[in-house]
C-alpha cells in the first residue's frame, strides 16, 4: 500500500509503483489546495514523479530518506518554482 | 549449450549471414536488383527477430539498425553505395562473431552493448543523412525540445546548480587530468511505462553518479489533459564512470540515451564577492606572460601565492582555485588555462557558463556557440602580441630581445593553432637576423594583428554540428521501416537433419549391402548340399530384386549426403571482393556449375585448398591494373571457379588470366630453397618445373604477405586432395593465366575393390589404383639384378610380389610357380606404375570400407577391413603404404 488518502492529504509511503500513478492524480485533481506528504516514502515510480511535478501540490514534504530526497525534490521545487501562479486544478 | 532453441538458431542465423552477404555483394555489382535487396532485407528481418527470443539485446539492437538501413534502400529511400556495403558487411561480422560467442558461452561479449550502439549510431547516420526532409515525427518533436541537443556536449545549467562547488571542482580536477566525465542524456520513450520501464531507476543505475537533473520535455499542461502513463521527463546526469560502465548501466535504453564527455571547460561555476585592486591587474600580467611563454610551472607558483592571500569567498579566488585545479593536470590545457587566468584577471568568465549572477533560468538556455568559447584567448593572444609589436618597436634590433620576441609570439600562435602565421612570423624572424633590423617582424605581426579573428578553428564545428544529429535520430523511435512487413516467406521444402543420423542410415545401407551378398553364396549352397536347383533358383531371383533395392536406396541415401559446391563457393565473392579492394586489384570472379554436388566430406574438406588456390592467384597471379594495362590486358582480371561432374569424380578448377607461373623462376626460387638440387632442377621439364610449387617448404614469394607466400600453401592442398583420394594438377601459359585442377571422388562412403587371392588368403586393393589385370608367361619376366621386371606395351614395369610385401610363407609362392602365367595386377602408386604378382584375380565389389580401430589401429598397409557375404573378413590393402 503505497498510496493513502486522509481528507486533503496525500500520504505516499514504501515503494510506490506505478499503478499509484493513476489514484494519486484523481487525489490531486479535486479543487482546493493538497498536502502531500513523502517523509515514509522510500522509492518513487517515475510516473508518480511526474503526476507530482505536474499537479504542484500546495504543500510537499520531502521523504526522510536523504538519498531520495536529493533526486526528487530538486525537480519537484524546481517545478512548483517555475509556475507558482497556477496552483493546479485548484483554480 | 543447454537451450534448444538456442542451438537452433545458430546455424540458422548462420545461414542467414551468409545469404545476406551473397546478397550484398549482389547489390554491390548492381544496386537496383529488387530480388537481392527483398532477400537480404528478409534475411536480416529473421535474424533480428528470432535473436530476440535470447539474451542478447546488442546483436538485436545491431541487426535492427542494419535492417532500417535496409529497409530505406528496399523503399529507394536510400542509395546504396560502397561505403554502405562494408558497413553492413562489418556488421553482418560483428553479429557472426557475436554468434560464435554465443555458441561458446551461450552470452555476448562484456563490451557488446557498447559495440552495437556506436555500430547501430553509424549506420543510423547513413540513415539520417538523406531524408532531412521527410524527417519523421519524433525528430519534429524532438527539434521543439526546449533544450536542444546542440547543448549535448555542454552542460545545462540546472545540472550544474545542482553539483555541490566542492564536487563540482573535484570533477573539474579529474577531467582536465585526463580522466573523462561524462554527461548521459537520457529522454525515455513517451510509451515507456507499458513496457515495465521505471526510467528514475533506471537512471540511477548508473554508477558513480556526480549530479542528476530531471526535467520536464514538454511543459505541464493542464492538470484534466495529463496522462499519467505518458513519460513526459527527461533526464540529465553526470558520471565518473567511464563510458562501458553507463553503458552496460543503461544497456537497454541505449537507444533513447547520449553519452558524451563533457568538455572541462564547461565544468567551471565561480562563485562569490566581485573584488578588485592592483593585485589582480599584476597578476593578469604575471600570468599572461607566463602563459604565452609556456612556462606552467611559474605560472602554478603565481597562482599558489595569490590563493594564499585573497579572501576564500572572492569571485576572483575562486576563479583562482580552478586555475589551480587546470594546471594541476600533466599538460594543462592551454586554452582553457588562457581562459581562466582571464578570468581571474578580468573578474569575469566569458562567456559565462554559470554566471554568479542569477541569469534568467531560462526555460530555454541559449545553446552557447562553441566558437565564441575562444574568445578570452583570443583578446589575451591579441594583447600579448601588441605588447611584443610595442616591445619591438621600442628597443630597435637587439639579436636577443629578438629571439624572445619570436619565442612568445611563436607559442601564442602555436597555442591558438594558426601555424600559417606562425611559418610567416618565422620566416620574417630569419630575414629580421639576415637584415639586422626589426622591420619584417614588426609587418608580419601587424599583418597577424589585422588578420582573421585569432580563434582557433578546429574542435568546435564538429561538435555542433554532428552531435545534434546523431542525437535526435537516436532519440528518434525507429518507426520508419517499422512498418514495413516483410513479404510471406514461401516455406522452404527441406528439413534440417542432423548429420549423425544421415551416417547412421548410410551404416546401415552399408550393412545391408553386405548381407545382401551373402544370398548368391545361400543359393549355392542350396544348389550344391541340398542338391536343389529350384530352390537356388528362387533365391538367386530374390537376391536380384533385393540387390536393386538395395541399390536404389544406397543411390538415395548418397544423394542425401550430396552438397553442391555452392556451399563452399559462396564465400568466394565475399573474400575476393575483400582481398582485391585490399591490394588495389581489380577482379571480376565468376562462378560455374555451383550446383554440382558432391559427398559432404568432400565438399566440405575442398574449402581450405580452394581458399589457398584463389588466395595464391589473387596475391601472385593476378596482376595490378597497371601492370594488366601495360601487357596489353584488360585492367579487370578474371578469376574463374569452375565446377562439373566427370564421370566418378568432381572436377574444380581455378582459372585465372594473370601473369601465369614463370618456369624458370621455379627453378632458381627451388633451388634456392634448397627443395631440389641444380642438377635435377635443370633436368626437370616447364611442366614438372610448376608441379614443384606442390613441394613442402616451397614459396617465390620474395616477401611473406599476409595472403601467401609462407610456403605452406599448395603442399596443404596437395596433401588435403589426396588424402581424399583426388589429384591436383597446375597448368600455367607465362603472361596467359594459370589453372589449377581439382579432380575428387564424388562420394567417399562406397569403394570399389577388387578381391584378390594371394598366398590362399584373400585381399581387397582400391580399384582406383588398379590400372590393368595382365597374365603374364613366366618367360616373359626378366631380371635385372635383383628385381623382377616386365614389359608391357614397350613400357619396363617392375615387378613385386604381394606375399613376400605381407611376408606371408614363401612356399605358398612356390607352388604357383609351377604355373605358366603369373597373374599381374598393374597398379599406379604415387605416380608410378608397379606390378604385383598374385596367386589369382577375384570378383569386384562394393564395400563400406571400416578403418582399423583399436589395437589394429597401428598396422600399417591397410586401408581398412570389410565383410564378405560368407562373413568372412577382407583386408583391404593400401598400396602407397605397402610399397
Amino acid at each position: 500500500m503505497g498510496i493513502r488518502i486522509a481528507r486533503k492529504t496525500v500520504h505516499l509511503e514504501g515503494h510506490c509503483t506505478v499503478e499509484e500513478a493513476l489514484p494519486l492524480l484523481e487525489a490531486l485533481r479535486k479543487p482546493g489546495p493538497h498536502k502531500v506528504v513523502l517523509t515514509k516514502c522510500l522509492g518513487l515510480h517515475a510516473a508518480i514523479l511526474q503526476v507530482l511535478a505536474a499537479a504542484r501540490p500546495a504543500a510537499l514534504t520531502p521523504p526522510a530518506d536523504p538519498a531520495l530526497a536529493g533526486v526528487v525534490m530538486p525537480f519537484l521545487q524546481g517545478a512548483a518554482e517555475a509556475a507558482p501562479p497556477a496552483p493546479g486544478a485548484a483554480a | 549449450m543447454t537451450n534448444p532453441l538456442l542451438a537452433r538458431f545458430i546455424p540458422e542465423a548462420r545461414e542467414l549471414l551468409q545469404v545476406s552477404a551473397s546478397g550484398l555483394l549482389k547489390l554491390e555489382r548492381n544496386p537496383t536488383d529488387e530480388t537481392a535487396i527483398n532477400e537480404v532485407f528478409r534475411a536480416v528481418h529473421t535474424i533480428k527477430g528470432s535473436s530476440g527470443l535470447f539474451d542478447a539485446m546488442a546483436l538485436t539492437r545491431l541487426v535492427h539498425a542494419a535492417e532500417d538501413l535496409l529497409g530505406e534502400v528496399r523503399s529507394d529511400a536510400l542509395q546504396i553505395d560502397s561505403a554502405l556495403i562494408d558497413m553492413l558487411l562489418d556488421s553482418l561480422d560483428q553479429v557472426g562473431q557475436w554468434i560464435d560467442a554465443l555458441e561458446r558461452r551461450a552470452a555476448l561479449p562484456a563490451d557488446a552493448d557498447g559495440v552495437a550502439h556506436r555500430m547501430a549510431t553509424q549506420l543510423r547516420q547513413r540513415l539520417g543523412s538523406q531524408d532531412d526532409a521527410g524527417a519523421p515525427a519524433a525528430d519534429a518533436r524532438q527539434e521543439a525540445d526546449p533544450a536542444p541537443a546542440g547543448a549535448v556536449a555542454t552542460v545545462p545549467p540546472a545540472l550544474l546548480a545542482r553539483l555541490p562547488a566542492a564536487a563540482c571542482l573535484d570533477a573539474f580536477r579529474r577531467a582536465c587530468g585526463g580522466q573523462a566525465v561524462h554527461l548521459v542524456r537520457y529522454t525515455p520513450e513517451p510509451g515507456c511505462f507499458f513496457n515495465g520501464t521505471d526510467p528514475l531507476l533506471t537512471i540511477q543505475q548508473v554508477p558513480d553518479a556526480l549530479a542528476l537533473d530531471i526535467a520536464a520535455t514538454e511543459p505541464w499542461g493542464p492538470l484534466e489533459d495529463l496522462d499519467p502513463y505518458q513519460c513526459n521527463l527527461h533526464f540529465a546526469l553526470l558520471s565518473t564512470a567511464p563510458r562501458p560502465e553507463i553503458e552496460q548501466a543503461l544497456r537497454y535504453e541505449l537507444d533513447q540515451v547520449t553519452i558524451a564527455a563533457v568538455r572541462p571547460r564547461d565544468l567551471v561555476r565561480i562563485d562569490g564577492a566581485a573584488s578588485d585592486g592592483p593585485i589582480w591587474d599584476d597578476f593578469r600580467e604575471a600570468a599572461s606572460g607566463f602563459l604565452a611563454a609556456g612556462r606552467h610551472d611559474d605560472l602554478r607558483k603565481a597562482v599558489g601565492a595569490l590563493r594564499s592571500v585573497a579572501g576564500p569567498m572572492l569571485w576572483r579566488r575562486q576563479a583562482l582555485d580552478w586555475l589551480d585545479a587546470a594546471l594541476s593536470a600533466g599538460s594543462p590545457d592551454a586554452g582553457l588555462v588562457a581562459a581562466l587566468v582571464a578570468a581571474a584577471g578580468s573578474g569575469r568568465l566569458d562567456p559565462a557558463p554559470a554566471l554568479p549572477a542569477p541569469a534568467a533560468p531560462a526555460p530555454e538556455p541559449t545553446p552557447k556557440p562553441a566558437a565564441q568559447a575562444a574568445d578570452p584567448r583570443q583578446d589575451l593572444a591579441r594583447s600579448v602580441l601588441a605588447s611584443q609589436h610595442r616591445i619591438l618597436e621600442r628597443t630597435g634590433y637587439d639579436a636577443e630581445r629578438l629571439a624572445s620576441v619570436g619565442t612568445v609570439v611563436g607559442n601564442v600562435l602555436l597555442s591558438l593553432g594558426r601555424d600559417a602565421d606562425r611559418a610567416a612570423v618565422q620566416a620574417a624572424l630569419a630575414e629580421a637576423r639576415a637584415s639586422r633590423s626589426v622591420a619584417p617582424v614588426l609587418d608580419a605581426l601587424s599583418a597577424v594583428l589585422a588578420g582573421a579573428p585569432l580563434q582557433r578553428a578546429e574542435a568546435a564545428p564538429d561538435l555542433a554540428g554532428t552531435l545534434p544529429q546523431t542525437f535526435a535520430e537516436e532519440a528518434a523511435p525507429v518507426a520508419a521501416a517499422a512498418g514495413k512487413e516483410p513479404e510471406g516467406r514461401i516455406a522452404a521444402k527441406s528439413l534440417k537433419v542432423d548429420q549423425a543420423k544421415i551416417d547412421l542410415l548410410m551404416n546401415l545401407i552399408g550393412e545391408l549391402v553386405v548381407s545382401k551378398n551373402a544370398l548368391p553364396f545361400l543359393a549355392k549352397r542350396a544348389e550344391e548340399t541340398y542338391a536343389s536347383r529350384e530352390m537356388s533358383r528362387e533365391i538367386k531371383e530374390q537376391y536380384a530384386v533385393i540387390d536393386r533395392l538395395a541399390q536404389e536406396m544406397q543411390g538415395a541415401i548418397m544423394q542425401v549426403r550430396m552438397l553442391p559446391v555452392a556451399e563452399i563457393f559462396d564465400r568466394f565473392p565475399r573474400l575476393v571482393r575483400d582481398l582485391a579492394r585490399k591490394l588495389g586489384k581489380r577482379i571480376d570472379l565468376v562462378l560455374e556449375g555451383e550446383d554440382t554436388a558432391a559427398d559432404k566430406t568432400i565438399v566440405e574438406a575442398l574449402g581450405d585448398p580452394l581458399l589457398h588456390i584463389v588466395r595464391n592467384s589473387l596475391d601472385h597471379g593476378i596482376e595490378t591494373p597497371d601492370e594488366r594495362r601495360a601487357a596489353g590486358k584488360s585492367a579487370t582480371a578474371r578469376i574463374l571457379l569452375k565446377a562439373r561432374q566427370e564421370a566418378d569424380s568432381v572436377v574444380i578448377e581455378v582459372q585465372d588470366n594473370g601473369r601465369g607461373i614463370d618456369p624458370a623462376r621455379i627453378r632458381s626460387a627451388a633451388v634456392a630453397k634448397g627443395v631440389v638440387g641444380q642438377e635435377e632442377a635443370d633436368r626437370l621439364s616447364d611442366q614438372e618445373a610448376i608441379n614443384l610449387i606442390y613441394r613442402p617448404g616451397f614459396s617465390t614469394a620474395a616477401e611473406i604477405s599476409d595472403l601467401s607466400g609462407r610456403g605452406v600453401g599448395m603442399d596443404v592442398v596437395l596433401t588435403t586432395v589426396e588424402k581424399l583420394g583426388g589429384q591436383v594438377s597446375v597448368s600455367s601459359r607465362l603472361g596467359e593465366g594459370t589453372a589449377t585442377r581439382l579432380a575428387l571422388p564424388l562420394s567417399m562412403a562406397v569403394t570399389r575393390i577388387m578381391i584378390v587371392e594371394a598366398a590362399g588368403s584373400l585381399y581387397g586393393v582400391p580399384m582406383d589404383m588398379i590400372v590393368e589385370t595382365v597374365r603374364v608367361p613366366r618367360a616373359r619376366i626378366r631380371r635385372i639384378k635383383k628385381a623382377e621386371t616386365f614389359v608391357l606395351r614397350e613400357t619396363i614395369i617392375p615387378l613385386l610380389q604381394l606375399s613376400r610385401l605381407l611376408h606371408l610363407p614363401e612356399q605358398q609362392q612356390q607352388q604357383s610357380q609351377g604355373e605358366d602365367d603369373a597373374a599381374v595386377l598393374v597398379c599406379h602408386v604415387s605416380g608410378r606404375r608397379v606390378g604385383l604378382i598374385i596367386d589369382n584375380f577375384r570378383e569386384g565389389m562394393d564395400v563400406i570400407l571400416k578403418p582399423l580401430e583399436g589395437v589394429l589401429a597401428g598396422i600399417g598397409g591397410y586401408a581398412g577391413t570389410t565383410l564378405l557375404g560368407d562373413g568372412r573378413v577382407l583386408l583391404v590393402l593400401d598400396l602407397r603404404e605397402l610399397l
